[in-house]
């Protein structure tokens, strides 16, 4: 696939650029009659970082599909597997780094099999941003896949603790042709803690 | 639990509006006096011949309460309507 196109100005655009596309690059202007002019200069592709070690093509195999934060420490990671490593894909481990100050990779101790498709990673700090990624392993342990990184922030939630949710539970038409509403109240505290509990017991 | 439970609701918010407009929810505010908190409420003010669409939240000191589940009910034709119909029949 060409990665490089002319622009009406004259310019030439990479996309997709590469270390390997670093080099001379020389620009002739000529016209009939007339003389040719060059002009050179180098080019030099420097990494963003943002490369990690796998190829692109492995890396929508496994994928992070959403964040959500659950309280003020913690979040709740989904992803999705491809179906074409479902097979071959035996476990998934998780690791995260603060962007600033810079941090090396974290891995997350638990081992989630590929029936899970969400974890809650506790213990984070607030108002710090987070990269995640994921790491796939085969059956003998050895890495598979490893997933785009996404980041997160997290932020302060104000309504700690017990925060209401409210569920309707049931609506109905009385005789007289009003609407009746019937409702529950629960509170996500103590949900998440009952979904910590399960974890930690499944584990 | 329960203790808990009074102390951080004060009241709750009804939400409602026909599904197929594009109207603003009309609200209801319902303060909560009691303890145990009321679990049930009857809309008087609604047209027959819709669906309605309904959510809810509960409000404290701390503010309002996350929306709850949306749902949707049908509001039949009004009775006396099938009266007339009989009648020319």
């Amino acid at each position: 696939m060409r990665r490089y196109e002319m622009l009406p100005s004259g310019g030439l655009r990479i996309v997709s650029a590469q270390k390997t596309d670093s080099g001379i690059y020389e620009c002739i202007a000529s016209k009939i009659d007339f003389d040719t002019n060059t002009a050179r200069c180098f080019v030099h592709i420097q990494g963003l970082g943002m490369n990690i070690p796998t190829s692109s093509v492995s890396v929508l195999k496994l994928e992070i599909i959403d964040i959500n934060q659950i309280d003020n420490n913690a979040i709740k990671l989904s992803w999705k597997i491809n179906e074409t490593i479902e097979n071959y894909l035996s476990s998934i481990q998780i690791q995260y780094r603060l962007i600033y100050p810079r941090t090396s990779w974290m891995t997350s101790n638990e081992f989630y099999n590929r029936s899970i498709n969400h974890a809650i990673i506790q213990n984070l700090q607030r108002d710090q941003t987070y990269k995640f990624r994921l790491i796939g392993f085969d059956i003998n342990g050895k890495q598979l896949v490893i997933s785009a990184t996404k980041r997160f922030t997290l932020e302060f939630i104000k309504n700690q603790p017990n925060l209401p949710l409210l569920q309707i539970t049931d609506a109905w038409i009385t005789n007289d042709e009003h609407i009746t509403l019937k409702w529950q109240v629960c509170y996500i505290l103590n949900l998440i803690f009952q979904m910590k509990n399960l974890l930690i017991f499944s584990y | 639990m329960n203790n808990t439970n009074s102390e951080t609701v004060d009241g709750f918010v009804i939400y409602y509006r026909p599904t197929l407009s594009k109207m603003n929810f009309t609200t209801i505010t319902i303060p909560n006096l009691r303890y145990p908190l009321i679990d049930t409420y009857t809309i008087s003010s609604i047209e027959p011949d819709q669906e309605y669409e309904l959510r809810m939240a509960t409000y404290s000191n701390r503010g309002l309460s996350p929306m709850s589940n949306s749902i949707k009910i049908s509001v039949p034709t009004r009775k006396s309507h099938s009266k007339i119909f009989f009648f020319l029949e």
